[in-house]
């Protein structure tokens, strides 16, 4: 019955066929084993035959099966073989999850028994993450003043003074915590020891701004950090030194705010804003002063001052203004707030042991009157610092 | 040919799909088109209901994979608006990855080569949903994946996560 001497086909075969195939007149049965030989060429093009991820699957279509798996399964993927382990920890992963719409948001929040942060750990929420409801230890002396950033979904733990030593023994050690792997791991050592400075992420690198040093000095030098080459590089400085400062990005800035400069006695209100792109460093007069927590929510920097701790100060960088929203507490005028984010809403943890507060949270988006609720999620201890990082 | 062309005697336009190990199934354009490569391929080739085109396919796709996905194309070409609306649809392609592994990891492959999306996002899933709450050595007995860490390795990612091993 069936013939492929269609004149159509003609375009289709000559895709395909070899060329001295081509040249005789095609019986059907010939035809046939030719479309044959080709398909079984593609199936051996779609198959790595060294090391599939999944025998009998190609490449592509194993990465989107693993790539479904939930997270909290992931370090039991990257337990399996070097091939998965390899998979689950690249960038290709995150983005295929991604694209998969599987990515979730986890929140990490550094617990301790007080606010001086001598017993702490890192616990987990994302509804999903009972499996790693405490993370192991951070490697090294416990510390104070260092600064965290997001990372390629991991958690980076830069520098920092050691708890027991004092101000005096200032860190330049930087840590990862991968939670696809569940695993600490060191990376390059900062050029400059340093605590109390401000640390974010631009453009897929970490910068570090100001601090104290090892002497107790105050700095104004600035290292970036390159995850790809794992090296710290120094870049401008500060025109002025800066400490107890912190930072946020948008847009491709870096914002440094808040802190003391050496330049201003007091608290500085200035902004140092740093654009990698022209490297060079401006300020703005619009900062806010004394911030005990930030975050970073949409496009917008939730800000909450020392002075205040029943108002939100919220900065818009696109229009370079400031407004404030009022916290709805009752209760301890004691209470202080460590900020989080999850699922589009800002968090507000507890700073102090306060048994009756239950975490407020926030939805900028929401009508207003119903943008405060209460959060299913309470940190067993005072929140110290606290990431959210999806993957 | 666009799809659903009637011919001029009437009969619909029919194509048939042979595996490597003989077997001829016969399908209707609609239910063809559910695949991206054999849409392309029959846009160039047409095909009719008295001289149906004559597709083969690789010896990796057995006729028991095809009857699959052709099951799959068939009941999908048809959509949500027959036999039960789209309940019994989504309730259908539920039941349809139900399948022991090779048979799971075939139809997997073969949904990708014909290019039939939504069954390819079936089948992931139903890799995916076998994989989650295993231990690392189920995955790696399921899937027959052998590890290559050294002993010191295995030993450093079983005290990271002991209950990946549970």
């Amino acid at each position: 019955m069936p013939t492929l001497a269609v004149p159509g086909l003609l375009g289709f075969r000559r895709q395909f066929v070899d060329p001295e195939m081509q040249q005789l007149n095609i019986p059907m049965q010939n035809s046939l084993a030719t479309l044959q030989k080709v398909a079984d060429g593609l199936i051996t093009q779609m198959q790595d035959l060294d090391c599939p991820i999944i025998p009998g699957l190609p490449d592509d279509v194993a990465k989107i099966c693993l790539a479904l798996v939930p997270r909290c399964d992931i370090p039991v993927m990257g337990a399996v073989c070097k091939t998965w382990r390899s998979f689950v920890q690249s960038k290709e992963f995150l983005t295929v999850r991604k694209d998969a719409k599987q990515l979730e948001e986890w929140v990490f929040v550094l617990t301790g028994d007080d606010a001086q942060g001598g017993e702490s750990h890192w616990e987990v929420w994302g509804g999903s993450g009972e499996k790693l409801k405490e993370l192991l230890p951070m490697p090294g002396p416990a510390k104070a003043g260092f600064g965290v950033a997001v990372l390629d979904a991991k958690l980076i733990i830069v520098a920092g003074y050691v708890v027991d030593g004092g101000t005096e023994c200032v860190s330049n050690d930087v840590y990862q915590y991968d939670s696809r792997l569940n695993r600490w791991s060191s990376l390059a050592k900062m050029s400059v020891a340093r605590h109390d400075f401000a640390c974010d992420v631009v453009n897929g690198l970490i910068y570090a701004v100001g601090g104290i040093g090892a002497d107790g000095e105050n700095l104004c030098s600035v290292e970036v950090y390159d995850p790809d080459k794992d090296r710290w590089t120094l870049i401008e400085s500060l025109r002025r030194p800066r400490w107890g400062c912190f930072a946020c990005s948008f847009d491709g800035l870096l914002y440094v705010m808040g802190g003391r400069s050496s330049f201003t006695i007091g608290n500085s209100r200035f902004v140092d804003v740093y654009s990698p792109q022209h490297r060079s460093w401006y300020d703005m007069k619009i900062g806010c002063v004394m911030v005990t927590t930030h975050a970073m929510l949409g496009k917008k920097l939730f800000c909450m001052g020392w002075r205040n701790q029943r108002r939100l100060s919220i900065f818009d960088p696109l229009e370079g203004s400031w407004h404030s929203v009022s916290v709805p507490v009752s209760g301890s005028c004691a209470i202080g707030f460590c900020f989080g984010i999850f699922g589009g809403k800002l968090l507000l943890f507890s700073v102090k042991d306060e048994p009756g507060y239950q975490t407020l949270s926030y939805d900028p988006d929401a009508p207003v009157g119903s943008q405060w609720q209460i959060s299913s999620f309470k940190p067993s201890g005072v929140c110290l610092c606290s990431v959210t990082i999806e993957a | 040919m666009s799809e659903g062309t009637k011919e001029p005697d009437g009969g619909e336009e029919k194509v048939v799909l042979k595996t490597h190990d003989g077997q001829e199934f016969t399908v209707d354009m609609a239910t063809a088109n559910q695949s991206g490569t054999l849409k392309n391929l029959l846009s160039e080739v047409g095909s009719s209901s008295n001289n149906p085109q004559v597709i083969p396919l690789p010896s990796s796709i057995t006729s028991r994979v095809l009857g699959k996905v052709v099951e799959y194309c068939q009941r999908h070409a048809a959509g949500g608006g027959r036999r039960g609306g789209m309940q019994a649809l989504e309730q259908f392609d539920e039941e349809l990855v139900e399948l022991d592994k090779d048979m799971l990891l075939d139809v997997t492959y073969a949904a990708a080569f014909l290019d039939v999306p939504r069954l390819l996002d079936l089948t992931s899933q139903a890799v995916a949903d076998a994989i989650k709450n295993m231990s690392v050595e189920e995955v790696r007995h399921y899937f027959g994946v052998v590890s290559d860490f050294t002993e010191e390795e295995e030993k450093v990612i079983r005290s990271e996560c002991p209950w990946a091993f549970e």
